[in-house]
């Protein structure tokens, strides 16, 4: 029988421990404040010893205790201890390091079917639309709405056309602006939307794909029947090469999902969805990515070089850098990871 | 929280689990990390996310205006040109700061860390990277492009506005609606939003130090045979409280009850009262302790069918 006077066997089981507690509850406070970066070395070493510790202590304490406040105090403290050990251990440029060297490209070759499909889609509307405009110039206003269209159209003269793809040279916080206003402008938002709608089945994509292709083909028809085919392609080319490569693996980032909800496999649509997010998230920042670098040629580049063969040069050459990017690196000599352990970034 | 040691028997002490979790007000997250030992998190309250939120937003906008002014003082702008500049600034801002704040301070920006919550991954394990990026990505989509939808209402195109409006009011209830009050890119990211744990270690009532009247009170295990491990942590939590006109009766109140069920036939001074129940309280727990080591583990006072006529 106890009785009071000599001390009961959970006391005693805490008195043993109580010290390596309170010693992993002043590292936790300074990690937590400045950093596991800060630690002294004893105290970094001992961490997950004490930490391991600790969890053990919980488990006992659970079973042999009827003390709620130190189950209580123990819950706590690991699971600090716990978000401390188990905290992300990257760093920045390692993420970054990885995301260019891996990541995207291989999210990019993982997507070989969505990006074709997407790509096909925009052709296909853009040889429509020119087709039905080369016949029947009214068919332009179908196509283009009114604020895109700013003043080009079938009435327009030749000169009014060039005067927009030769712009005069404006300043330079002009450029700044054309650039800001660029991002915020029709094109952003068609990747923003294909990218986000592509969740639903796909549908809302393609039909952005199908129309974005359209645009261009209605210009192209208009410009093509004033004989200013080429200056448009250069004007173009200069930006739009990596434009639409931008909308083309935002939108195959949205199929992606999209595909997930459609064909789920033997997975569930959640676990499915998880799955691609991880290629669609990387999709996604590289699409915008190339977006901001489509943004900085048009505002700046655009403006500064006017000759139609160097327009169509330096699109051209950084459109192949980028497929040569997004093509060739990653591939590793040996045998080829599986794709769940390339977790993060 | 109160009988969480006291799983062994289900029935009553389930449904008194339940209530105590509910009446300690607020979702709770359970973890298993990698050393198999589960523990729960308490969600972080929608007033806090809020305005952590808030304040997150306070030093992004901050920090683009700072720039914008910076911009505007290299030379002079049109409106439209300005408007332009100040939500690009706003876009690069936003998104990258969220990301880099939660991946440089595991899972706390600015705004969580002065409201002591974070971000962590539902199952163990730490938070990825992939992670910290879906959430802050779709945070973007989810709230903040919709209020720039808003900001650009024009009264005659009410139509795209409105559908903001409605994906904001759906997306902003849904954490309401949810078990671990995740919002939509939490529940694709994976992760939960919880309030920092912070609990101090409180003293060992059953190891104060032994004082002669420690001595003084001695029960017998018929006496100790009336209570489970419930009523224990009742007068636990009555021992720690503090000592206050209000208070004190209770206590006396408490061990006068106490006396007459266990039937403690000698006296006790009111002045004792305190010394009473620190002695009964320490005396208690070893007994149950004792009993739930060799597998008779007991929840509350109805641990048995024989005892239950008793009360």
């Amino acid at each position: 029988m106890k009785t009071s006077g000599e001390i009961i066997r959970s006391s005693r089981f805490r008195l043993e421990r109580e010290s390596d507690w309170l010693r992993l509850q002043t590292i936790l406070d300074q990690a937590e404040r400045r950093g596991v970066k800060s630690l002294a070395f004893e105290d970094a070493r001992d961490l997950v010893t004490l930490y391991r510790q600790a969890v053990n202590a919980l488990s006992v304490a659970r079973e042999i205790s009827l003390d709620s406040a130190i189950v209580a105090y123990l819950e706590s403290l690991c699971a600090r201890a716990y978000l401390v050990v188990y905290a992300p251990r990257a760093s920045i440029r390692g993420i970054v390091s990885r995301f260019f060297r891996q990541g995207a490209p291989l999210a990019f070759r993982r997507s070989g079917i969505e990006l074709v499909i997407a790509f096909v889609l925009m052709v296909l509307g853009g040889v429509a639309a020119f087709a039905l405009t080369r016949t029947d110039p009214t068919w332009f206003y179908a196509f283009v709405p009114e604020g895109l269209a700013a003043g080009r159209g079938p009435q327009a003269s030749a000169d009014a056309l060039r005067r927009v793809i030769y712009d005069s040279e404006p300043g330079a916080l002009d450029q700044l602006g054309a650039f800001a206003t660029y991002l915020f402008s029709h094109n952003t938002r068609v990747a923003i939307f294909s990218f986000v709608l592509g969740i639903l089945a796909c549908v809302p994509s393609g039909l952005l794909m199908l129309y974005n292709g359209s645009v261009i083909g209605a210009l192209g028809a208009i410009y093509a029947d004033k004989g200013l085919g080429l200056d448009l392609f250069a004007w173009l080319s200069i930006h739009g090469v990596t434009e639409l490569s931008a909308i083309t693996i935002a939108t195959a980032g949205g199929f992606r999902l999209g595909r997930a909800v459609l064909f789920p496999g033997e997975k569930t649509r959640k676990a499915a969805l998880s799955d691609a997010a991880r290629d669609a998230v990387k999709l996604a920042v590289l699409a915008a990515l190339m977006l901001v670098a489509a943004g900085l040629l048009e505002g700046f580049a655009r403006q500064l070089v006017t000759a139609p063969m160097w327009r169509i040069a330096i699109g051209w050459s950084i459109g192949a850098l980028w497929f040569c990017w997004l093509l060739g690196t990653g591939r590793q000599a040996g045998n080829i990871r599986p794709v769940t352990t390339e977790a993060t970034s | 929280m109160s009988a969480e040691t006291a799983t062994i028997k289900p029935g009553a002490a389930n449904a008194r689990r339940s209530g105590g979790k509910a009446k300690a007000g607020g979702r709770l997250l359970t973890i298993i990390p990698p050393e198999g030992v589960p523990f729960d998190l308490r969600i972080a309250s929608l007033f806090a996310r809020a305005g952590a939120q808030i304040i997150d937003i306070i030093i992004t906008v901050g920090a683009s205006l700072l720039l914008l002014v910076a911009v505007g003082l290299i030379g002079s702008v049109d409106f439209a040109t300005a408007t332009a500049i100040a939500s690009l600034i706003f876009l690069f801002i936003g998104t990258p700061y969220y990301i880099l704040a939660e991946l440089l301070a595991d899972g706390r920006t600015p705004g969580k860390r002065l409201l002591g919550i974070r971000a962590v991954s539902v199952k163990g394990g730490g938070l990825s990277v992939h992670q910290i990026v879906v959430r802050n990505l779709l945070k973007e989509i989810e709230i903040f492009t919709p209020i720039l939808l808003l900001f650009g209402a024009t009264p005659d195109n009410l139509l795209i506005p409105l559908i903001a409006l409605a994906w904001l009011i759906v997306v902003i209830a849904f954490p309401a609606f949810n078990a671990q009050s995740q919002r939509i890119g939490d529940l694709i990211a994976g992760t939960a939003v919880i309030a920092t744990p912070a609990a101090a270690l409180l003293p060992d009532l059953a190891s104060a130090p032994a004082t002669p009247s420690a001595e003084r009170f001695v029960f017998t295990p018929a006496q100790m045979d009336l209570y489970g491990a419930y009523e224990l942590q009742v007068l636990e939590k009555l021992l720690r409280g503090e000592r206050n006109e209000i208070s004190r009766p209770r206590l006396s109140d408490a061990a006068m009850r106490i006396r007459r069920k266990i039937g403690y036939e000698e006296t006790v001074a009111p002045h004792e009262d305190e010394a009473f129940l620190q002695a009964f309280y320490t005396a208690q727990r070893g007994y149950l302790e004792q009993k739930k080591l060799f597998g008779d583990a007991r929840a509350d006072k109805h641990y048995g069918g024989a005892q239950s006529g008793t009360e």
